[in-house]
């Protein structure tokens, strides 16, 4: 009994010695190929994103170098920027890492810990960026970061409500106050006009953006206001505090708009008495649709009365890459990335998973719905910026504050445009190295924009 | 004679040594290093010395001040509250009032409920739709409707009923337990002598507890200071427009959604110059009670 004891013992022992020299034997074997990481962000948007690039990965093995294999990593939302810095730091980084885009992402470039994109991927490949996208990765003459998918950012609408307040959905509102009057109309029936959920923060600038935008003619208008070339409480900048206001005064939002996160404001949509939402992203829209009916929804930009060349574009907004500054193998980055930006993968990844691509390469005759098709049109032929993204975190941080505090009616819409403008002055005053670098952003020429 | 002190110091080294360099590890290399990150201007890759500029940029920030009025607000409402519940409850559980065994079973739930679960649920309790002004509503009480946590006014106020709520059994316990060990002759003795239930509560329990309470007081003092990012990360997330920020969120907001790790370190250090003053000031006091007692 004892011996059979010691061999057991001897057997558990020796197990884990036995283990690990099977393992090193499979590492020693990967050795002999060039293994690159791409870390994502994106799952809660894009439903299918990591074992999509990662069948992507497999792909660029088998065709176009079998000496390198890609591992892909899907980031927790809260390690995206911790994870970077900390792989940075340990000069480890993985070949590709997602960033948020504008000065989000641009600000590990200008701390030095990402590398020009265009110096490892082809002009040629970059011009199939869509312009508004390619805009939020571009700057002091180079790109810096490329979309991996692209978000839709349209009003979406719910036609049942309309009809109930005697609005014709088939025929919507062509001005603001054709807006206002159709708020009023649902309000009046019993409904919420519009589902907002702005605890959480970024929703205050979200559903704010889309009627900003329609103001502008390029991004950079914004852009000269936010460094102080022009001032953001001042016309035309100052609109957005304005439209909120009035919106809020006749009763667009559901009252608890303060205390519901995002996703619990736009849950408000799906519950049913809820005439518009402001959805981002076409899966989750396709969700929608899938709930309330394909044809009791309609995507719609809202009227602002502008006749700027941003009037009637949607927002886009994507999740981008970039090649940190301590990768190992920055070359088969940017390879990689040429890979992905061919038309086959650009439109494989919508047919694949149902979601957009940032290229003028995704074809229409791959929609597989009518919202999908209404949401591509816009996406290709009017394609909006990503107005949340051409601010630095302070400012964004302090425009969560005054949204919440404009809809719980503590200022009115000048007050909350003056905050504004006095948290983008503190931002200039402690960040000139920062101001200096956005101040080239805002000035410079961007030749695809034209 | 020397060579022997000098064995016993040694051995003593020997004992103490693991010890001391498990509390270098964990606590001495961070702080000295986040006082290091303090004084830099860590967005940039050079890391270049800066000197006190991210505690100039730190008090010259609205939002800091805000945080740091709330965490007042709390040491100077909250505990009180929490004292004042913990010595009420104890003392009507140490005179054994009807149920008191139910009572004293069920006083620590709250307690030993994570902070997320009890701050998620007061979400929903709070919330405009929740479950309290459906309440309201049911018994027609309509005009007290409120958005509790959308509103600048009442959002901070509905936080702090949930710390009390939660913390307030660890207090009654605590109390409880230094009860059981005074002499029952005292009580009995004050009851012979026709005291009522509030002349013993201020004329021997208080005394009785003073050291439990001047322990309880500092570690309430120091939960308000630095533990309460749980409650408010949950319910508020800060808002509704900063009426909710405590200095631990402050940190966190600068550091990871910021990214200005700099003042997020010197917001920290001075937090813990803070507790520390606050500890060696709670010690002192202590022990001159104890003194006090000998």
């Amino acid at each position: 009994m004892k011996r059979i004891l010691f061999a057991v013992f001897v057997v558990i022992l020796l197990a884990p010695v036995a283990l690990l020299a099977g393992g090193q034997d499979e590492s020693a074997g990967a050795m002999a190929a060039k293994t690159g990481r791409i870390w994502i962000w994106g799952e809660d948007e894009a439903p299918g994103l990591t074992d999509f690039v990662r069948s992507v990965g497999d792909m660029y093995s088998e065709r176009i170098d079998p000496q390198v294999r890609w591992e892909v990593t899907h980031l927790d939302i809260d390690e995206i920027y911790t994870g970077f810095y900390a792989a940075e730091e340990a000069k480890n980084a993985p070949e590709l890492h997602t960033l948020w885009g504008g000065i989000l992402g641009f600000e590990p470039a200008w701390a030095g810990h990402l590398v020009p994109l265009s110096d490892y991927v082809s002009a040629q490949t970059l011009s199939h960026v869509l312009p508004p996208l390619r805009h939020d990765g571009y700057w002091n003459g180079k790109d810096w970061l490329i979309p991996l998918y692209v978000n839709p950012w349209p009003l979406m609408i719910n036609k049942e409500v309309w009809q109930s307040a005697g609005l014709d959905p088939e025929r919507l509102p062509t001005t603001w106050a054709g807006l206002i009057q159709a708020v009023k109309a649902m309000n009046a029936a019993g409904s919420t006009p519009w589902c907002v959920g702005i605890k959480d923060g970024f929703y205050g600038t979200w559903f704010p953006a889309i009627l900003q935008h329609q103001l502008y003619d390029s991004p950079s208008d914004y852009l000269r206001a936010v460094v102080g070339i022009e001032r953001l409480d001042r016309a035309p900048h100052d609109r957005r505090w304005y439209m909120v206001g009035e919106l809020h005064d006749n009763g667009a939002f559901n009252s608890d708009a303060n205390s519901l996160s995002l996703a619990e404001g736009q849950d408000l949509f799906l519950q049913g008495n809820v005439g518009i939402i402001h959805a981002s992203g076409n899966a989750y829209m396709a969700l929608l649709a899938k709930e309330m009916g394909e044809d009791n929804v309609k995507i719609w930009i809202p009227p602002v009365d502008s006749k700027a060349k941003g009037a009637g574009t949607m927002p886009l907004s994507s999740q981008p890459v970039a090649i940190p500054a301590t990768a190992k193998y920055k070359v088969e980055a940017g390879k990689f990335l040429e890979f992905f930006y061919s038309k086959e993968i650009q439109n494989l990844m919508y047919t694949e998973i149902s979601v957009f691509s940032g290229s003028d390469q995704l074809e229409r005759g791959s929609m597989k719905t009518d919202l999908d098709r209404a949401l591509y049109d816009l996406a290709q032929q009017k394609p909006g910026m990503t107005y949340p993204w051409l601010h630095p975190g302070a400012i964004e941080e302090a425009s969560y504050a005054i949204t919440q505090k404009l809809l719980a009616g503590n200022i009115g819409a000048a007050e909350a445009a003056s905050e504004y403008e006095q948290a983008a002055e503190k931002w200039r005053d402690e960040n000139p190295e920062q101001l200096k670098n956005v101040r080239i952003w805002a000035t410079e020429d961007m030749p695809f924009m034209k | 004679m020397r060579g022997r002190k000098r064995n016993d110091n040694l051995k003593a080294l020997l004992f103490v040594g693991p010890l001391l360099l498990i509390i270098i590890i964990v606590y001495a290399f961070p702080l000295i290093q986040n006082i290091n990150y303090s004084l830099r201007d860590l967005s940039d890759a050079a890391r270049p010395f800066t000197g006190l500029r991210n505690y100039g940029l730190m008090l010259r920030d609205p939002i800091f001040l805000i945080s740091i009025r709330n965490n007042f607000i709390l040491i100077f409402t909250i505990v009180p509250v929490l004292v004042f519940l913990s010595l009420v409850l104890s003392g009507a559980l140490f005179e054994q009032v009807r149920g008191w065994k139910f009572y004293r079973g069920t006083m620590l739930l709250p307690y030993i409920t994570s902070i997320t679960a009890v701050g998620l649920f007061y979400s929903l309790f709070f919330q405009g739709r929740g479950m309290l002004n459906s309440f309201l509503k049911m018994i027609h009480l309509d005009a007290l409707v409120v958005d509790w946590l959308g509103s600048t006014q009442f959002a901070l106020p509905a936080i702090m009923f949930v710390i009390v709520w939660r913390e307030f059994g660890f207090g009654t316990m605590l109390f409880l337990a230094r009860l059981t060990t005074v002499p029952e002759e005292l009580f009995d003795a004050a009851k012979i002598d026709g005291t009522n239930w509030f002349q013993r509560l201020f004329h021997i329990v208080i005394p009785q507890l003073a050291t439990v309470i001047e322990f309880y007081v500092f570690l309430m003092i120091v939960t308000m200071l630095s533990w309460v990012f749980n409650y408010v990360y949950v319910m508020t997330l800060g808002g509704p427009a900063r009426s909710t920020y405590v200095t631990e969120l402050y940190i966190f907001i600068q550091a990871f959604k910021m990214n200005r790790m700099g003042v997020a370190a010197a917001v920290s250090i001075v937090i813990f110059a803070v507790t520390a003053v606050l500890a060696f000031g709670s010690l002192r006091f202590r022990t001159r009670l104890y003194k006090e007692y000998e």
